[in-house]
């Protein structure tokens, strides 16, 4: 797929701008945390390497599925390359990682999460990532409305879980 | 139930490891778990992977936001299950022929004039008439999709090649140059397709649309 080329267009030279466009804005909509502050400057830094990767080629003249492919790749290898450089200086600065409030309660959802079913602790765990319904849906292959019920199901099992613990919603 | 979540939400999320001891998938294997090109023995240790690692888990939303805006898929019909709904523009198009096999006739409007290949009668509509178009000045036209803010549009042969696409089209028209036609033979049938973009970001996708090029 990779050596696929079409001839460079106007066309292409938008569709390139419209990757750039939905990179910049799936990085700014699901950057890990440690790297929220570094955002736009991440998203510019891979849109540049990607430039920089395909030196000698017109990059408005990458087949689309490539380009798309290859943006993903670079941004995710820069996202990786920033959060080891941010896990090193915490290392580094010695103290532990602030966590978020609730280490405890976030503790009890880990080992209730293990007592629910194997069907629903997947999509439950990926929901409390943040992920929506179609996307657990498309991550695991299901259609949308399996996912919703799993995570409905499996939510309610927890919220029972954790109730029993004492834990509810402040 | 998002709302109700959200306690539970920000309770994991703080409590999550940043990474795994385990090696992260490449991320090749994320984009192509995405873009449903992996077996569920495949998939589902990156899934795994992703769900305790918060790394791959905002890698993993990343590809599928990126996928959510990739090449045109072309609608088909909800009583046909497609598990794969965004592998690209051939199959796209061709989940849309046969969906016009598949799927029993359903009643048309009035209007003889449009050819159109599954999606639904509320959606985007072809305002092409049917009868031959001279390849010179061909104009694609559709009706506007409620609220959305740009389309794409892509004119392909009948066996899938891509002719012609545009992206970020303000209206409801593009003129296809004669020069995209220059390999198509007088008489061809080519088919064509509209992806509305809405202000939030999700796109609509309009039936496939065919026309016949004098």
């Amino acid at each position: 797929m990779g050596s696929a080329r079409v001839p460079a267009s106007r066309a292409s030279a938008d569709r390139a701008a419209e990757v750039r466009t939905v990179l910049l804005r799936a990085v700014r909509h699901h950057c890990p945390a440690e790297l929220r502050s570094q955002t736009e400057d991440l998203a510019h830094t891979a849109w540049l390497r990607i430039v920089e990767r395909e030196t000698g080629e017109n990059l408005t003249g990458l087949e689309p599925s490539y380009l798309w492919r290859v943006a993903f790749t670079v941004v995710i290898d820069e996202i990786r390359r920033r959060s080891a450089r941010v896990a090193q200086a915490e290392t580094l600065q010695a103290g532990p990682r602030a966590v978020a409030p609730g280490p405890e309660l976030g503790a009890e959802i880990r080992s209730c999460l293990e007592r629910l079913p194997e069907a629903r602790q997947l999509p439950v765990i990926l929901h409390l990532q943040g992920f929506r319904n179609e996307e657990v849906a498309r991550a695991l292959q299901f259609n949308e409305k399996r996912a919703q019920n799993l995570i409905y199901r499996g939510l309610e099992q927890l919220r029972r879980c954790l109730a029993g613990k004492g834990l509810e919603e402040p | 139930m998002s709302d109700e979540s959200d306690w539970l939400r920000t309770a994991f999320q703080g409590s999550q490891a940043t990474s795994v001891d385990e090696p992260c998938p490449a991320p090749d294997a994320l984009w192509a778990l995405t873009r449903g090109e992996l077996g569920e023995a495949q998939a589902r240790p990156i899934v795994l992977h992703s769900s305790r690692c918060a790394r791959c888990g905002s890698a993993l939303r990343i590809a599928l936001e990126m996928g959510e805006q990739m090449a045109p898929v072309f609608t088909a019909p909800k009583v046909i299950p497609l598990r794969r709904v965004r592998i690209g523009l051939g199959l796209g198009l061709a989940a849309a022929i046969a969906a016009t096999v598949i799927v029993l006739p359903r009643p048309r409007p009035a209007d003889p004039g449009i050819h159109e290949r599954g999606g639904a009668p509320e959606g985007i509509r072809s305002l092409v008439p049917s009868t031959p178009r001279s390849r010179a000045g061909l104009v694609l036209e559709w009706s506007p999709y409620p609220s959305a803010v740009r389309y794409q549009v892509t004119l392909a042969s009948s066996d899938l090649r891509v002719l012609f696409q545009k992206v970020g089209v303000s209206g409801t028209r593009v003129e296809v140059p004669e020069a995209a036609l220059a390999s198509v033979p007088r008489g061809s049938r080519l088919v064509w397709n509209v992806e509305a973009t809405l202000p939030d970001g999700r796109a609509i996708q309009s039936a496939a649309f065919d026309l016949v090029v004098e």
